[in-house]
């Protein structure tokens, strides 16, 4: 859905994205987190055609060029902070949309609304900044994309209304690709996770797979004889006592050293983790040849 | 990828309600903003008309002063908001994002109001035009300040003030700044055309003809820009001859020329007028195609 190859992108003397390799894959839905500043507003944007790369190249839906007649049809984009013309009622803001798209689900726009309780006659201003979110992702599912990119418009959302938003999007066979910095919040509705530390990829992998592969060692202080083969340490806290090591297996989980206990490890430790090492990565090899490969050529 | 077959390729590339809906978007947006425009043009007409019954000679001048800052008004709350506010708001990353093009987008934005401005300037012009009828000169010469005001200089202003706050909107991209600056670049460009404007065509050289003072208009030309002594074909004398005594002028028929630019030439001054205005803003609008296109959005 979206694929980077050596993506760079600068803002005057900072880089935002820096060599980025990606490739995000279809039918997911698609969480990309990261710590403030990372780039995942830039990758975003990116995307959808506002931003142009300083260097390296970017395509979506397939080979698409970000921003062209195709990919713009094709992309439901909400920006950071849903940006509406807020003192235009609802509804106006609505046929705007409409009007400035090729294709249009009016009835499925306003039933949304319906439901929701919004009414068309408010103001955009004045409705609520999750009503707001809400409208907001009315408007870029209405235009029947094949991929919404949604930058935290999931943030001003209640849980409830955030699962549900994603669930009924997944139903109906729509890619997603949405940032948030609310990692706890990921696993019930994010197939896929991509990790953006400093401007880099971290991780980028199932969700099911990256938590298949990790694993939480806990056993006494003072004696760490892991064999390197089976396991890679991510992330150690030594206490007096005991050292509690986050890992990455290579084979089977259970098979733990004597001696120490092995658990499975939670979707926000395995991100921490990363997060607190930049050296490390787990990178989907075939993404990686892939983007190599094109770069041969 | 059968959802995203239908999508990518199968759908025509036009828009959902096309150029009419475009149109329909830009009306909606600034509706506030053209009734401002559309109210004040209204007050000054209704001015003008009942004014002008009251006592024909001489028309109130303050009036066709307002009258004169009315592309000022254009640009300061059509133009430059147009697309500062847009990026001032983010909201031109909803639109820029949309199945319309971002260049298709602009014209639909621009276009419509310099058309609706462009004829609102010269409806005004030929209003001024019945309301100073006694006194031609104060729009038909070109030295004066009223000369804008004619139909088709004053259609001119009205879209370059738009496009001027368009423009410094794009690169700006802060509302009030913009507009403070379009008004600032408007009056500037104004009087520069002022100074300008009897220089449009090189003047013509004639004999000053006796009591043509009064009758100027009538009998020769729309302005006249200066007078001097020489001989019978038109060469000025050097300044030692000028002091030579009145005998000495007569004995070699010594006469007053005058520089002028001849009535005919009106028509092709306003027209020279509209000209440039328009040149200028298709420059501006250029400028802004330009940057809109390689620009981030907001």
């Amino acid at each position: 859905m979206i694929e980077c190859c050596q993506v760079s992108r600068r803002f005057l003397r900072t880089w935002a994205l820096r060599d980025c390799g990606l490739a995000i894959p279809a039918g997911q839905v698609v969480a990309l987190v990261g710590p403030n500043g990372a780039g995942k507003t830039t990758l975003l944007n990116l995307a959808a055609g506002l931003l142009r790369p300083t260097s390296g190249t970017l395509s979506v839906l397939g080979g698409l060029r970000p921003g062209s007649e195709r990919a713009r049809a094709g992309i439901g984009f909400v920006a950071q902070d849903a940006p509406l013309y807020r003192h235009l009622p609802a509804g106006a803001m609505l046929r705007i949309a409409e009007n400035l798209n090729v294709s249009w689900d009016r009835p499925v726009a306003l039933a949304r609304l319906a439901e929701l309780g919004i009414p068309l006659d408010r103001k955009v201003g004045s409705l609520s900044g999750g009503q707001r979110a809400q409208l907001a992702l009315t408007i870029a599912l209405a235009k029947r994309p094949v991929l919404l990119v949604l930058d935290e418009p999931l943030a001003n959302l209640d849980p409830l209304a955030r699962h549900d938003f994603l669930a009924a999007v997944a139903q109906e066979g729509l890619s997603v690709v949405f940032s948030s910095h609310v990692i706890s919040e990921l696993e019930p509705v994010a197939d896929y996770l991509v990790v953006l530390n400093q401007g880099r990829p971290q991780i980028a992998g199932a969700i099911d797979d990256l938590l298949a592969r990790h694993r939480v060692l806990t056993g006494p202080t003072g004696e760490v004889l892991l064999d390197s083969r089976m396991f890679s340490v991510i992330q150690a806290r030594q206490a007096d006592a005991q050292t509690r090591l986050l890992v990455s297996t290579a084979c089977g989980a259970d098979a733990a050293p004597p001696g120490w206990i092995s658990e499975p490890a939670g979707l926000s430790e395995i991100v921490l983790g990363y997060l607190r090492d930049p050296a490390a990565t787990i990178m989907p090899v075939p993404a990686i040849a892939a983007a190599s490969g094109r770069e041969a050529s | 990828m059968t959802a995203m077959t239908r999508a990518v390729t199968g759908r025509g590339r036009s828009l959902a309600h096309g150029w009419g809906g475009l149109c329909w978007v830009t009306w909606r947006q600034h509706r506030t903003a053209f009734l401002c425009v559309a109210a004040v043009i209204g007050a000054l007409a209704t001015l003008m008309m009942a004014s002008r019954s009251k006592s024909i000679n001489p028309p109130q001048s303050d009036l066709l002063l307002l009258v004169l800052f009315v592309p000022v008004l254009g640009g300061v709350i059509l133009g430059a908001p147009l697309l500062a506010a847009e990026a001032e708001r983010g909201t031109s990353k909803v639109a820029w994002t949309q199945g319309v093009s971002r260049i298709r987008w602009l014209t639909a934005q621009y276009v419509p109001a310099a058309v609706v401005l462009g004829l609102a300037g010269g409806g005004l012009g030929l209003l001024v035009r019945w309301y100073l009828a006694p006194v031609r000169e104060a729009y038909e010469s070109p030295g004066s300040a009223g000369f804008a005001l004619n139909p088709l200089p004053f259609a001119g202003w009205m879209v370059f003030g738009l496009t001027l706050g368009v423009f410094l909107g794009c690169a700006l991209r802060l509302t009030l700044p913009a507009a403070a600056l379009t008004a600032v670049a408007y009056v500037a460009t104004a009087y520069l055309a002022s100074r300008l404007r009897t220089s449009y065509l090189p003047p013509l050289i004639g004999p000053r003809l006796p009591r043509e003072f009064r009758s100027f208009r009538a009998s020769r030309g729309i302005e006249r820009l200066s007078s001097y002594l020489g001989w019978p074909d038109g060469r000025p004398l050097s300044p030692a001859d000028e002091l030579k005594p009145a005998h000495w002028l007569a004995a070699h028929h010594i006469r007053t020329w005058i520089t002028y630019q001849p009535a005919s030439r009106f028509g092709g001054f306003e027209v020279i007028e509209f000209g440039w205005l328009i040149v200028l803003s298709l420059m501006l609008a250029g400028l802004v195609v330009v940057l809109i296109s390689r620009r981030r959005a907001a």
